[in-house]
């Protein structure tokens, strides 16, 4: 997102099996990094550097835990070191994981079916808009 | 007919020499289409295109790399909420018979095309330039435009090859994203759009449609609180051509707690027609971020779709049907500063 709205989406079916729910997360954390990496490329191109860390917001602590600690356990020793891109990101600075609320995650929209009224409040958060108003 | 004969002929594209010996000679076929004026109804004009049967050549003698670039949704959409954050207005130029302007590298021969014949009908036309339909057309458009982008000292980004930026001593910016024949282009400096328009028009015959306003099927309305981008006439046709033009509207695109799977024992249902539907959604997803979960879910049973799922993407376009004219919008007067969600 730039500003308050949307520029890129994807919304997939996870391509691994996962053990657990913090690992199911982990693997999104990741893909969604890789394309921030493009944007924020694509941005610099345009001149428009991003000094700062881009924060990826996320309901997940577990998963930001692990992004930040290089603690391997019992739990999560079994997560594919690809996926561990997302701790060098995290330490290089180049991203940022911050927790939100449930309530306020926008990415919802992406993975569940909602409630009518939360979806049409997160449809505007997107940006999006009735246009013949 | 004789407008493309001519526009062909006059542009140098080939000459009439005898077949050499061992080389095939490819088909060509005329194709017509009638093009209707923006607010449709009305017809515009008849056009007739010359085009080669590019599906009989063969890889390493009539052709090498096919393959060209294209600038991503994803792309498209930076440009714009960029150009919004800054108060740059964006335009658009389309290239005018694009493909008809770029050498050919290999050596192409063609019959002569359908009541033109001239002469001897067993010579053949050696292609110098491309021609429509044939398999390296869309490469030797791309190779030719990149080198014209090079000379001008715009600079290609290494991510995105559809991306071409120019900055000046001044430190003012053109940005350029091409996408095939169109191409859109913002920036922050009157002098160098008019310098980059007039040596375009010296290069390629184009057309300048000014402000942008309709590209690839996406409506771009630029006002004054920013750009808003939505589908509107493309939905229209989704609903129309699926005979659910009259359907009642529905106010999300899918019911809760419904659950969609692989369902071996329902009854099957026309897996084309599901499939063009897919097709159509996807598509959509240029501009409805809001679609992206429904549509990604129907479109994992393409393979046998049953009862319940036809139910499931009827019920998206009847959604579809109550936000027509719904789409994402750029605000001005915000700061350039990505921010992500992920779950």
């Amino acid at each position: 997102m730039i500003g308050d709205s949307a520029i890129a989406w994807s919304s997939k079916k996870q391509p691994i099996v996962t053990l657990s729910t913090t690992k199911a997360e982990y693997v999104a954390a990741t893909s969604c990094s890789c394309q921030r990496i493009w944007l924020r490329r694509i941005l610099d191109h345009l001149s428009e550097v991003q000094k700062e860390a881009t924060v990826i917001h996320y309901d997940n602590t577990s998963s930001i835990k692990l992004s930040k600690n290089p603690i391997v356990h019992a739990r999560s020793k079994h997560i594919d070191v690809r996926f561990h891109f997302l701790r060098d990101l995290a330490k290089d600075g180049v991203i940022e994981l911050n927790h939100c609320n449930s309530q306020d995650q926008l990415a919802d929209i992406m993975t569940k079916p909602l409630q009518l009224e939360t979806f049409c409040n997160l449809r505007t958060r997107l940006g999006v808009e009735d246009g013949s108003g | 007919m004789k407008q493309e004969i001519e526009s062909v002929e006059s542009n140098y594209i080939w000459e009439l020499i005898d077949l050499p010996a061992g080389c095939m000679k490819i088909g060509l076929i005329w194709v017509y289409k009638t093009k209707l004026n923006e607010k449709k109804g009305k017809i515009e004009k008849y056009k007739a295109r010359l085009v080669a049967k590019g599906y009989g050549q063969k890889l390493g003698i009539d052709y090498n790399e096919v393959f060209a670039p294209i600038a991503r949704w994803d792309t498209i959409r930076t440009i714009l909420a960029v150009a919004t954050c800054k108060g740059w207005k964006v335009y658009q130029l389309d290239v005018k018979s694009d493909f008809l302007h770029r050498e050919l590298v290999e050596d192409v021969y063609v019959e002569q095309p359908l009541g033109y014949h001239k002469e001897d009908k067993s010579k053949v036309y050696k292609l110098n330039k491309a021609l429509y339909g044939l398999r390296q057309t869309p490469r030797a458009w791309y190779s030719k435009i990149e080198s014209y982008f090079a000379q001008s000292n715009f600079v290609k980004c290494s991510h995105e090859h559809t991306l071409f930026v120019k900055n000046n001593s001044k430190g003012r910016i053109v940005i350029v994203s091409l996408y095939v024949d169109d191409l859109i282009y913002t920036g922050d400096d009157i002098e160098m759009f008019e310098s980059f328009k007039h040596s375009m028009q010296r290069n390629f015959a184009i057309t300048n449609l000014g402000k942008m306003t309709y590209f690839l099927g996406v409506e771009v309305k630029q006002c004054d609180e920013g750009i808003f981008i939505s589908q509107a006439k493309y939905s229209t046709e989704i609903l129309e051509r699926f005979g659910m033009e009259n359907c009642n509207m529905v106010c999300n695109p899918i019911v809760i707690g419904s659950k969609l799977v692989k369902d071996e024992n329902g009854g099957e249902v026309d897996a084309s027609k599901y499939k063009q539907i897919v097709g159509c959604l996807m598509y959509l997803l240029a501009t409805t971020p809001d679609l992206s979960y429904s549509v990604c879910l129907v479109a994992r049973y393409l393979e046998r779709p049953t009862e319940m799922h036809l139910s499931a993407i009827k019920r998206i376009i009847r959604y579809l049907k109550g936000t027509v004219n719904y789409g994402v919008m750029y605000k001005k007067g915000k700061k350039v500063r990505l921010t992500s969600r992920s779950d």
